[in-house]
């Protein structure tokens, strides 16, 4: 973060539209997020805060605007017509720098623990065998499920299901990691071996990380910027500190006040 | 002839001769079967293509395969191929009218199968950058069709009764046989009705080798 001048953001997006039929969930969209930040993305529900997830995991287009990782071109839209920096053919290139988590784990149900999180290193990274078991029993050690290698996912409690989703994105190396309200469908003891996963490896890596969440608490402790979304617009993004104690925005205001009683 | 209803010694003399036309019966069927799954399979996987034209292609096949009739099919084949220059036996006419007919049930099948899988699958293969083919082989089918596998096996059965109509095409199946015993020796009763228990035996049997894949492998 220090060489910001020389260095291109892990994201930008860039006056990012996007609506499903009528409603728009995406409105000139502006973000720009410097390599290895940890971010955490706060705001009600359908403010548009999974949405961009979903976009930079390409699981979901724009309608306008440009969207660029590590300095290269995903989209690059106007008013529905492509503009020529943008090539198709690069996606799968510019996808393989990005991860993702998400709320319902998706773990593949047909296969043990260990090959969920080595079938993509051996199909798509072309690791050995071998080379991919090792690493894949590292990742599961990380997570804390050693002992779990050649369990099934139905065998694992929601908690457990996560950390395998999350060793199985870690797999593939990617550069910037999307955490989609990934606790959102857990017990909260359950939630809490998950998010001490992700702290311990939000200090240990310099990967960019982005998680949207509803945990303000784990939010404070995770990021080192928070973002307020609402209505498909950033209403204010600073340090942890300075949105959670001191926000400036009504808006913001007033949907800490309703979260925070919540709890 | 005597003039009993039912003549047990005669039934259990045109045994050999209707086993032996069972022997043609059931490797039609399975022929036809491994036919009808692969191509069934290949339609519906077209019908899941990005591409357009891909899509189209296959709906507009299995559309057009499954609102004809299968005797009209089983006939066009046999009248039609050889003067297209391709010359079968009328046995391997036969499987490949059924297979392609059945085929076209099968897709809607697998279709079903396939859709069953949860979106949060395809996203899953996707955020992790497997090709589509890699997807479709390793996270989508494996998933789709252990489920289809009881629907499977009512078209095998399906398929395994309709083997009849090859006999339209001189086809030395189990029905041609029993009208051929019968057009030779006079009577029906028993080649007809020994056909109708042979068919019903060999179905039930197969429900319940279906029934025991059904319970090893759908979970």
């Amino acid at each position: 973060m220090s060489i910001e001048n020389n260095s291109n953001p892990a994201i930008q997006m860039q006056r990012v539209c996007k609506s499903y039929g009528n409603l728009a969930v995406l409105k000139d969209l502006d973000l720009k997020i410097q390599p290895s930040s940890k971010i955490a993305i706060i705001g009600p529900s359908g403010s548009g805060k999974s949405t961009i997830l979903r976009i930079l995991m390409t699981l979901e287009s724009i309608d306008s605007g440009r969207v660029m990782i590590d300095g290269e071109v995903l989209y690059d839209f106007r008013e529905g017509k492509t503009l020529s920096s943008f090539a198709e053919e690069r996606v799968p290139k510019i996808r393989s720098k990005v991860g993702m988590v998400f709320q319902s784990f998706n773990l593949f149900p047909h296969m043990s623990v260990v090959r969920n999180v080595t079938e993509a290193p051996i199909h798509v990274l072309k690791f050995s065998r071998e080379e991919a078991w090792k690493r894949a029993l590292e990742l599961l050690d990380l997570v804390g499920l050693k002992d779990k290698v050649n369990a099934y996912p139905a065998q694992l409690s929601g908690g457990q299901k996560q950390r395998v989703a999350i060793a199985r994105a870690l797999a593939m190396q990617p550069r910037i990691m999307l955490f989609d309200e990934i606790t959102s469908a857990l017990d909260p003891e359950l939630a809490a071996e998950v998010l001490s996963v992700l702290k311990n490896l939000a200090r240990e890596t310099d990967m960019t990380m982005l998680m949207v969440t509803h945990q303000m608490h784990f939010a404070q402790e995770f990021a080192d910027r928070v973002i307020f979304m609402e209505h498909g617009t950033i209403v204010e993004e600073g340090s942890p500190e300075k949105i959670f104690n001191q926000p400036q925005e009504e808006r913001t205001q007033s949907f800490l006040k309703t979260v925070l009683e919540a709890t | 002839m005597n003039a009993k209803t039912f003549d047990w010694d005669f039934a259990w003399s045109l045994m050999p001769e209707l086993l032996d036309a069972l022997r043609i019966t059931i490797a039609a069927t399975v022929l036809g079967m491994v036919l009808a799954m692969a191509l069934g399979l290949f339609w519906a996987v077209l019908r899941k293509s990005k591409f357009p034209l891909l899509y189209w292609l296959a709906t507009t096949v299995v559309e057009f395969f499954r609102s004809t009739p299968l005797l009209i099919q089983v006939y066009f084949l046999f009248y039609v191929l050889p003067d297209a220059g391709l010359r079968l036996t009328p046995f391997q006419t036969g499987v490949l009218a059924l297979g392609i007919h059945y085929s076209a049930y099968l897709a809607e099948v697998y279709r079903a199968g396939i859709d069953s899988v949860p979106e949060g699958q395809w996203e899953a293969a996707k955020a992790l950058n497997l090709s589509r083919v890699r997807t479709f082989k390793s996270i989508i089918l494996p998933q789709a069709l252990p489920p289809v596998i009881p629907a499977l096996g009512n078209y095998l059965i399906a398929m395994f009764k309709d083997t009849p109509m090859l006999s339209a095409i001189t086809v030395l199946e189990l029905l041609q046989t029993a009208k051929i015993i019968g057009a030779e020796t006079f009577r029906y009763i028993e080649p007809l009705t020994l056909v109708g228990a042979l068919f019903l035996i060999l179905s039930l049997i197969s429900a319940k080798m279906i029934r025991f894949l059904e319970q090893r492998y759908v979970y």
